[in-house]
């Protein structure tokens, strides 16, 4: 047999299925808590709502609906950094099991039946999917959007995980009763006491990932756990900051959000500034006018504005991304807005930005969200002025909802009744 | 065994879970080509599967095999102690290089700097090898210490 397919070539006396089992149980871990937050993350930018979806219509944005909840003004921040640390902290381990079962994939032959058939078809979709899954969520979170497959990263991350949650569902379902061999065998964490003399190969059977001409071990299991799991830990670490803020930022090493851009109460992290998103200075000057509308419209100055009741909140600002950070944000209420023009009673409200183009222009809030106490336009932060990459004249913040539905540069704001 | 085992290849719940699981990846291998240019799926997965198996492979063999006969034989123990640092930091680098290389659009969409990450992505791969090192010194002396002799700790059991 041939270079890959020939098994005695794969000689790594660690590999076998209680490797590949401990392996799989620390991945499911991190893989579960990735697919719940993920799943989560689309129910907060509530697809039902405006032109919120980002994935077009179907079945899912009404399956996915519900009303996201103002509760918990750190929900979005837990949830994203969650979703990347766990990412980021997954990818070692994937590398690791690839490794743990590589043998496997070059089977020959390929397949005996037809369940080898399906099964080969689910694994397949399974390593390409959560390959594609890691590798476009860390490098859109490091900003390259690499649009290689014609559609925005968007849509591809959310699709792939279908793939991905369904293709694990079939892989968890066929090789449960192999992992709990594995374990009836060798016991769940027998192995682990084993020092590198007393390290042996699992026993040679072309069916698993045992090698059947095993070379000497270089390392005992529980030290090639100790390495990938101390790995997928530091990489948790050196994302983590950036999530959790404050002085565990400088910590975040090589991830994007490692600095603040500047100092004083307006130097906290820009997701993106008025020149990138082509907002200038002149549309936010003395001549610049709130629309609002509702049962009856009108138009604010800012002057106007800052003459209406202020309330001030500390709240988070959290990007998909996985970074976060929490400043004090003053302002007009939003249901005061919607007070202002006959809706106290709106269901929803529209609000769009100076901003001409991009899918984050506009966003539309649910009841919950438009009638919070704390939910406001806010016009200052940390006691000043919004700067101009802050949203000058005056922006959105509400508890709990993603970063980029917390409008910038508001032009408009629609009270509907929903 | 029967008879749907026989013609399937296998069980009922190993069936059941195959169906249910693939529909769910069927939606969304459905609505990924929804979006995109089917021909483009296809060819980014044809084109991964290759370079890996002609590409990568081997080079990754041939670098196993190089590493193997340059330690392994007189060292093996300190197999491990240059091969983990040097995969942990091709990892690092996989993982970021958008921002190691200067690619990445943070400065233009949120100001911040991108010079630093390769420098700091260089300290933190010297930081693993010297931190590799240092962990096999101390396990030579220890090994040194209890067989009262110079072999160890590259004394790996032949099979």
């Amino acid at each position: 047999m041939l270079g890959p397919f020939d098994r005695d070539r794969w000689t790594s006396p660690l590999r076998g299925p209680w490797l590949a089992s401990v392996l799989s149980v620390g991945l499911f871990v991190l893989f579960a808590i990735d697919a719940l937050t993920g799943y989560l993350s689309y129910v907060a930018y509530q697809p039902a709502l405006g032109a919120n979806s980002l994935t077009g219509g179907g079945l899912d944005k009404h399956l996915f609906g519900w009303e996201w909840p103002t509760g918990f003004p750190w929900l979005f921040a837990v949830n994203q950094g969650l979703h990347v640390t766990a990412g980021v902290a997954a990818i070692p381990i994937v590398a690791a099991k690839l490794w743990a079962v590589m043998p496997r994939f070059y089977k020959w032959p390929p397949v005996r039946s037809v369940a080898d058939v399906l099964e080969r078809v689910s694994l397949t979709l399974l390593v390409g999917s959560s390959l594609f899954l890691l590798i476009s969520g860390v490098w859109n979170v490091a900003y390259w959007y690499a649009s290689f497959l014609g559609f925005g990263f968007v849509e591809a991350h959310y699709y792939a995980a279908y793939v991905f949650v369904g293709s694990l569902l079939a892989h968890i379902v066929i090789k449960l009763p192999v992992m709990a061999q594995a374990f009836r065998d060798r016991g769940a964490l027998a192995p682990l006491r084993e020092s590198l003399a007393e390290t042996f190969p699992e026993p040679p059977d072309p069916n698993t990932s045992a090698p059947t001409a095993p070379g000497a071990p270089t390392m005992s299991r529980r030290g090639l756990l100790a390495l990938v799991g101390g790995t997928s830990a530091g990489f948790a670490v050196l994302f983590a900051g950036t999530s959790v803020g404050g002085p565990f930022r400088s910590w975040a090493l090589l991830a994007p959000r490692q600095t603040n851009p500047g100092r004083g109460p307006n130097g906290f992290q820009i997701n993106k500034t008025a020149a990138a998103s082509g907002v200038t200075s002149a549309e936010v000057g003395p001549t610049y006018l709130l629309k609002l509308s509702g049962a009856r419209d009108r138009m604010l100055s800012r002057t106007e504005l800052l003459a209406m009741p202020q309330h001030s909140y500390d709240l988070p600002i959290a990007c998909v991304e996985g970074w976060s950070t929490t400043q004090t944000w003053t302002g007009v209420r939003l249901r005061d807005l919607a007070g202002l023009v006959g809706s106290g009673d709106a269901g929803e409200v529209l609000v769009e930005s100076l901003q001409k183009r991009g899918a984050f222009r506009q966003a539309t809030l649910n009841r919950g969200q438009l009638h919070d106490d704390r939910s406001l336009l806010a016009l200052k932060v940390n006691g000043v002025d919004l700067s101009m990459d802050h949203g000058f004249p005056a922006r959105v913040i509400v508890p709990a909802l993603p970063g980029v539905h917390n409008t910038k540069w508001v032009s408009q704001m629609s009270f509907g009744a929903a | 065994m029967g008879r749907l085992a026989r013609a399937y290849g296998a069980g009922p719940v190993h069936l059941a879970g195959v169906v249910v699981g693939l529909a769910l990846a069927v939606y969304g291998v459905a609505r990924i080509f929804q979006h995109s240019h089917v021909e483009q799926v296809v060819l980014w997965f044809v084109l991964v599967i290759v370079a890996h198996d002609l590409v990568l492979l081997p080079l990754y063999t041939l670098l196993a095999r190089g590493a193997l006969r340059v330690v392994g034989v007189r060292r093996p123990a300190l197999l491990p102690h240059v091969v983990a640092p040097a995969l942990i930091s091709l990892l690092l680098f996989i993982v970021w290089f958008p921002l190691i290389v200067g690619k990445g659009r943070l400065t233009s969409l949120s100001t911040l700097p991108l010079d630093g990450y390769l420098s700091r992505w260089l300290i933190l791969s010297a930081g693993l090898f010297v931190g590799s090192g240092l962990l096999y010194g101390l396990r030579a002396a220890r090994e040194h210490r209890r067989a009262g002799g110079p072999r160890a700790p590259d004394t790996a059991r032949q099979i």
